[in-house]
């Protein structure tokens, strides 16, 4: 669960946000639209612990971010940026194994089958393991950025913008994985169709 | 064989050849003539304070003053790198000159050791005209080094916070940005190494020959020397970088937002 109370946000004195409240719950899925400038990615990136608020807290699992905290709460994030990046400079299955040779996740490296299986699951073929990492399209990096964060076992998911790259059939598997989950999501989109399907959407 | 004195004209005729880069460096608009001017006027001058200064340093031979003479060394070079390298945080200087002082002192241990027999290193002719070429060699390495990392992880933050929400602690994140920039730095080393003997002789060598050493006695130092800097200047590349860690990210784990002027 994520509670942000009384949140605030200034940039060089300016005020971005104020007063903003917000209770998420477990697999709830959250839209937030509004103009560019609003501050609509430095919420996510005030969640993720990247940014500090000027008043207010946010408390992920009934722990406010901390220094001490912000690996465990992080662990349990997976964030998507507007532009995909994937780790590693060879092949898919490459990027897709490169955080399970980071120390936290050694012991969870997914066998071949379990990465085939998720990968169907997103509409991707297993024959796009083996395909350079510079051949494949935005969509398919989106999709492929998506499992290695079920891969990760993360539960709440940061998406900037997940739509706005995507070919239509790719936007269709998107939403179609990140809805039926069970986890929790906190997305920014301009897209009127993927805020249609939030729980709950705020203006920003 | 004697070597035959320059004439002082005949210097400042040779130094003329430098128009050539200056024009270039103009008609492109590179910025770089006003630094190059400075750099080579530097050059001169310090070198002939040097060489006025050396002459009594020799002569003295006192072990404080010869060490007192390294920590300037030391010191200058640190802030070359430093004011060069454009870091807004004072405290990046101390990174800059543990990773020099860690590379000099692996060569100290080198050369006593195994070059200088029973000669002792502190000797003025041996620790200064020693540790500045070692020093001057690793500039370049050095700066590059710690420049190419840190501008990275800046320029390329969203891959950097990508890392570390795919689970990377500090140093796993910073990984792929080291790499890159021990490729940067040591690449052309690598490559000018490799031309050595073929294409040309380095200066230590060619001093030696024209002095009238034999050519396989002036080889065997040479090949010490050039490991030696080497291996100095990766170990100096990499102890800046990892001690300028401890300076350089906030609580964070982002760098600090005014690393860069």
């Amino acid at each position: 669960m994520i509670e942000i109370i009384n949140l605030e946000l200034k940039f060089n004195e300016k005020v971005i946000f104020s007063d903003l409240n917000l209770k998420i719950e477990r697999g709830e899925k959250i839209g937030i639209k509004g103009e560019s400038g609003k501050g609509k990615t430095s919420l996510l990136n005030l969640i993720m612990g990247f940014i500090s608020p000027n008043i207010g807290k946010i408390l992920i699992d009934k722990s406010e971010i901390s220094h001490n905290n912000i690996i465990s709460i992080r662990n349990k994030m997976a964030y998507l940026p507007q532009n995909i990046l994937l780790m590693g400079d060879k092949n898919v299955l490459d990027a897709i194994e490169y955080p399970f040779h980071y120390s936290i996740n050694k012991k969870n490296k997914p066998k071949e089958g379990k990465i085939i299986a998720e990968l169907e699951k997103i509409n991707l073929k297993p024959e796009i393991l083996s395909t350079s990492i510079s051949k494949i399209s935005g969509g398919e990096k989106q999709r492929i950025a998506l499992v290695i964060a079920k891969l990760l076992g993360r539960e709440i998911f940061l998406l900037d913008e997940p739509t706005s790259a995507l070919d239509e059939i790719s936007r269709k598997s998107v939403m179609k994985y990140v809805f039926e989950s069970n986890d929790t999501v906190v997305s920014v989109s301009h897209d009127n169709e993927w805020l249609n399907k939030c729980s709950k959407i705020i203006n920003f | 064989m004697a070597i035959n004195d320059i004439d002082w004209l005949n210097l400042l005729l040779g130094s003329l050849i430098l128009i050539i880069p200056l024009l270039m460096f103009i008609y492109y608009k590179t910025g770089l003539a006003k630094p190059m001017v400075i750099s080579m006027l530097r050059m001169g001058v310090q070198l002939f304070l040097v060489g006025f200064y050396l002459k009594y340093i020799f002569e003295w031979n006192l072990l404080w003053l010869n060490i007192l003479w390294l920590i300037v060394m030391l010191n200058a070079s640190s802030m070359t790198i430093y004011k060069r390298s454009g870091f807004k945080v004072k405290q990046f200087y101390i990174p800059i000159l543990a990773g020099i002082i860690a590379g000099v002192a692996l060569n100290i241990i080198v050369f006593d050791l195994l070059i200088l027999g029973n000669q002792n290193f502190f000797n003025a002719r041996i620790l200064i005209p020693i540790a500045g070429m070692l020093i001057g060699n690793t500039l370049g390495a050095s700066y590059l080094g710690i420049k190419t990392c840190y501008s990275n992880i800046s320029k390329d933050e969203e891959r950097y916070k990508y890392a570390l929400m795919l689970g990377a602690n500090r140093q796993e994140a910073m990984f792929p940005y080291i790499a890159e920039s021990l490729k940067l730095a040591f690449n052309p080393t690598i490559i000018t190494n490799a031309s050595i003997g073929l294409i040309w002789l380095p200066g230590m060598m060619t001093g030696q020959i024209l002095g009238g050493s034999d050519p396989l006695v002036a080889i065997k130092y040479q090949i010490l020397i050039i490991v030696a800097i080497f291996a100095g200047s990766a170990i100096t590349v990499l102890t800046s970088i990892l001690v300028a860690e401890k300076f350089a990210f906030g609580k964070n784990d982002l760098l600090k937002p005014n690393l860069f002027n």
